[in-house]
């Protein structure tokens, strides 16, 4: 309050009416509600109403909870959902894997150039459409691409190998998609490492090696898992990379979902589908937020 | 200077966040248009599709000054379903639906019945075969059997060859569940005869495994037209079933490519909506085009598809008549499809295929 009265009474400022109430940085929470409340009936409207419709709408048509067994006895939906799962787990590891060193180099890295080369390669994918980008992946790894004929060229193959249409193909495509928000989010946590602490470790004696991993890695390791699951997540959603260069045979949940409107008009079992897959994502957030901590999860998160 | 650079990075990812959700939702402003006094609406599949029935389209306007507008669409079923259930049907005309997708719009009561006048025009120029209570057949062509003679020793030229793996080794490609096409190959591979598929007392599970023989086998199952293409031009599959249009495309890039016209007969149905705000004009363009023969050989010519008047098949040039499902000597080989049988049993088909197509 005091710093507020010393500026009102500076010279600069041109006096006028004193203000009856000092200004504050903070709203009352009638004010904040108030300054939110357009946000909150979009989101009312467009995301918490459809989501919980979504719930209900397998219920529409009858058999409510066989719809929900469905999910999980029938066979094609079943390798849907494990396909989903497990190649969003290997996905979650590759984007990971890539992703951490190129957000350690834009941390500590002093050279500009090497930060502009590394944002670039980072950023890329995000910078492509959705179909170009898995469309020159489907022209890089069909019989005839260029991965086969180096292949075959270089004799380490004979036949040129059956690439596309494999959980491969999947697996590479969505975590490609994926590197740019992986990046992302794991500098927001690794740019909060203070690169000091490491110069001190190795003055103590520790290794570089040891410094990184005794030092930045525990004070990482929260947000760390946060990014892995913001990867995980947005991988069980993808739909156009499964359909291109998986096809029927490697079906995402998405992709199965889809097909369930599309193909056979069964509004209801898409719903209960689409549910299945929003619970999985919600089970994976909410065990994550328990394990790092509200404030580390929202930090890797804004 | 930690905070700075952790508010870029989130300012970026928020940017980044804010402008994938915006690409994504591009919404369809095509089908927004029309209303009571805008132009005839018919909702094509895009591509040469749209192109050819637009030059049709355009041809009519001139003749009657009725404006036509052809909307690039894609799954006409479920938004012609919404768009009933929202009570503001923009389309008028549905361009050669599947027929599976036509009966069931027609089962929901959501298609037009042809006024007796229409009727008795339609089934003069066409033939009683080709006109139903609520559509005409448009734009028909065959699921062949196709072979790449420069990557196999031997090339099936039937179903039944296609299903046998030892005596035709290769890659094949084949639709999924969802095409009749699939179900018929089996029916035939199974033994049945082609003339009598399907018999009331077919077994789906026996045909499941038939399919099953050889899935090992399949390295494509084409879910989209244009993957029939790309799956032999990139070296993907050796052989399979494909649409005939599609397989003499690859023919003229140069592909050395064996067609077999022994496969499936496949029509589109062309239909008025019940709650078309252009019902009247929808009529009209339906008995024009029947009345004008000449306009629908320009449509054979730009699609490479047939349409059901015999007179317009004589007009086209020899070359492409050859290529068309309704030559005699490549409909002798085609089956027709048992589209009331499909009905029925799609489900049946669907549920005992799929495991078998996702392995």
């Amino acid at each position: 309050v005091s710093s507020v009265s010393s500026v009102a009474e500076a010279p600069v400022v041109p006096r006028s009416a004193p203000p009856r109430r000092p200004w504050s940085l903070r709203f009352t929470g009638w004010a904040g509600l108030a300054l939110a409340l357009p946000l909150l009936v979009v989101l009312v409207l467009f995301v918490l109403y459809p989501l919980v419709q979504v719930f209900l709408d397998a219920f529409s048509e009858g058999r409510g909870f066989e719809r929900y067994a469905d999910v999980f006895t029938y066979s094609v939906s079943r390798k849907a959902l494990t396909t989903t799962l497990l190649d969003s787990v290997v996905v979650t590891v590759l984007a990971t894997a890539s992703a951490l060193g190129m957000a350690w180099f834009l941390h500590v890295s002093s050279r500009r150039w090497v930060r502009v080369v590394l944002w670039t390669v980072a950023l890329i994918p995000m910078w492509m459409g959705v179909v170009v980008k898995n469309y020159a992946i489907f022209i890089m790894l069909s019989g005839n691409g260029p991965v086969n004929a180096v292949l075959t060229g270089t004799g380490i193959v004979d036949k040129p190998l059956a690439l596309l249409y494999s959980d491969g193909a999947v697996i590479f495509g969505i975590a490609y998609s994926l590197v740019p928000y992986a990046v992302l989010s794991f500098y927001a946590t690794i740019s909060q490492i203070d690169a000091g602490l490491l110069t001190a470790a190795q003055s103590m004696g520790a290794s570089r090696v040891r410094a990184v991993l005794g030092i930045a890695f525990p004070l990482a390791r929260g947000g760390i898992v946060t990014s892995m699951a913001l990867v995980f997540i947005l991988s069980i959603g993808f739909y156009v990379t499964p359909v291109l260069l998986g096809g029927p045979q490697t079906s995402f949940m998405a992709t199965y979902v889809a097909e369930q409107i599309t193909k056979r008009y069964d509004y209801a079992g898409a719903a209960a589908s689409a549910s299945v897959l929003l619970v999985v994502a919600i089970v994976v957030v909410g065990g994550v937020m328990a394990l790092v901590g509200r404030g580390t999860f929202k930090r890797a998160i804004s | 200077v930690i905070n700075f650079s952790t508010r870029r990075a989130a300012g970026l990812s928020a940017i980044v966040l804010s402008a994938v959700a915006l690409t994504s939702c591009g919404s369809d402003s095509d089908a927004a248009q029309g209303g009571d006094s805008g132009p005839l609406v018919i909702a094509s599949w895009g591509g040469a599709f749209s192109e050819a029935t637009r030059a049709l389209a355009e041809e009519f306007t001139a003749d009657t000054g009725v404006e036509v507008e052809v909307l690039d669409a894609g799954d006409h079923v479920s938004t012609v379903q919404s768009m009933a259930e929202a009570g503001t049907t923009e389309w008028d005309m549905l361009d050669s639906m599947a027929l599976a997708d036509s009966a069931q719009l027609e089962s929901e009561g959501l298609l037009a019945h042809w006024p007796t006048d229409v009727d008795s025009e339609l089934v003069e120029k066409y033939g009683q075969d080709n006109v139903t209570d609520y559509g005409y057949a448009w734009s028909g062509y065959g699921f062949v059997v196709v072979c790449n003679k420069d990557a196999v020793a031997a090339c099936p030229t039937n179903f039944t060859e296609l299903f046998d793996t030892e005596k035709f080794p290769g890659r094949r490609m084949l639709p999924t569940q969802t095409e009749y096409t699939l179900a018929a190959a089996t029916a035939v591979a199974s033994g049945i005869p082609a003339d009598e598929v399907f018999p009331d007392d077919t077994d789906v599970d026996a045909l499941a495994s038939t399919l099953k023989g050889i899935s090992d086998d399949v390295s494509v199952w084409w879910t989209a037209g244009d993957q029939q293409n790309q799956a032999l031009q990139q070296g993907e599959a050796d052989m399979g079933i494909m649409a005939s249009g599609r397989a003499y495309q690859l023919v003229d890039e140069g592909m050395n490519l064996q067609v077999s016209w022994n496969g499936v007969s496949i029509v589109g149905s062309t239909n008025v909506l019940e709650n078309a705000p252009h019902k009247d004009e929808a009529f009209q363009f339906t008995t024009w085009v029947a009345d004008h023969p000449a306009a629908q050989a320009k449509w054979m010519e730009a699609m490479g598809y047939t349409t059901p008047s015999v007179e317009a098949l004589d007009s086209v040039p020899a070359e492409l008549k050859e290529r068309l499902s309704t030559n005699p000597s490549n409909s002798a080989g085609l089956m027709q499809q048992d589209i009331d049988w499909w009905l029925a049993n799609k489900d049946a088909v669907d549920r005992a295929f799929a495991p078998v197509i996702t392995g």
